[in-house]
């Protein structure tokens, strides 16, 4: 196969071979293209530029741009990797694939630690998690009073935080998420599994389809 | 003999809570609206379970439970098949219950009527 990127593609910012990012991935090279497709259109939506700012990102979730969201700020951070303030599609394929079903569980429980260790030092604080929670609140229409939400502090790090030092490492992480392995939820997304069905236009845009004409 | 007042939900820890948020939800990079929404209730488990088959018996859906999850399924064909809806119930504190709804199958724009129409009208107490 090789790199049969054409003028238009080696001109695109963000992308990379997908043959490449296939073989790192769970997702197939006709898959990878689906969601270049995806990502053209994301990366599009805000500033033309071929990458993924936070207003975009923003967008694409929640059909505002405007809107923020301390998860979502998160995710984001999450997905641009090297820190470069935007997300490319190198980024965008390799994040999105630990949500994959195939993902190893490793991968999505160690993504989860660095989503809710807001600080980064390493460890969930009962602090963090204290926030998290009141920011959740604030975006439903679930209500709890401070009472009720010490108490759910309480009880979380009753189980979570083993050594009682008020913050959970990743050893206590992973042992709290075998205990609880709903909390992975979030981190598997099904529909992955049949990405060029959700994307028909891929089939228009294909570097297959180009080479064949 | 109906023992569904015996049904306790599992109980969320904060964890749980915070996953609900819209922020951790990357279906909305995929697709067009919302997949999911929660109502929480001070009624108890059996009279949640309740409401929930009164609705369905209105739209002629059918149902399935198992202790505190139910599905909801329509008999109408769409172009991504029938309707359904799948409801979970979760304790969110000892006089709090989660009800966390998702559509498992079926046209989104369907799923945003059903929801607006038949379910917010009714749940919220």
């Amino acid at each position: 196969m090789g790199c049969f990127s054409s003028k238009a593609r080696r001109k695109f910012p963000g992308h990379e071979d997908p043959v490449l990012l296939a073989s790192q991935t769970a997702f197939s090279v006709s898959e990878v293209e689906a969601l270049f497709e995806l990502y053209k259109s994301i990366s599009a939506s805000v500033i033309d530029d071929g990458l993924i700012n936070k207003e975009e990102f923003q967008l694409a979730l929640f059909k505002n741009r405007k809107r923020e969201n301390l998860f979502a700020n998160r995710i984001f951070y999450l997905f641009d990797v090297d820190r470069k303030g935007f997300i490319d599609f190198g980024d965008f394929v390799r994040s999105l694939n630990v949500f994959h079903p195939n993902a190893p569980q490793e991968d999505k429980i160690n993504f989860t630690f660095k989503l809710y260790d807001l600080d980064g030092t390493g460890y969930i604080e009962r602090q963090e998690v204290k926030q998290m929670l009141i920011a959740l609140l604030c975006e439903s229409e679930l209500k709890l009073t401070d009472d009720s939400i010490e108490i759910i502090l309480d009880k979380t790090f009753l189980e979570a935080d083993v050594d009682q030092d008020g913050k959970i490492n990743k050893s206590e992480w992973h042992n709290f998420v075998d205990r609880n392995p709903s909390l992975m939820k979030i981190m598997t997304l099904p529909y992955l599994r049949d990405i060029t069905t959700t994307f028909p236009s891929f089939v228009f845009h294909s570097e297959v389809d180009e080479i064949a004409t | 003999m109906r023992f569904t007042s015996l049904l306790r939900p599992a109980s969320l820890n904060a964890f749980d809570i915070i996953s609900f948020s819209l922020g951790f939800d990357l279906s909305g990079l995929f697709e067009e609206g919302t997949d999911g929404a929660r109502f929480v209730s001070g009624a108890h488990v059996s009279n949640i379970i309740s409401k929930l088959e009164e609705i369905a018996k209105v739209v002629s859906f059918s149902v399935r439970k198992k202790d505190c999850r139910m599905s909801l399924e329509g008999s109408r064909e769409g172009v991504k098949g029938p309707l359904t809806i799948v409801a979970e119930i979760f304790e969110l504190t000892p006089s709090l219950r989660v009800v966390d709804v998702k559509k498992k199958r079926g046209d989104i724009v369907e799923y945003d009527e059903f929801c607006n129409r038949e379910l917010k009208p009714i749940i919220d107490f």
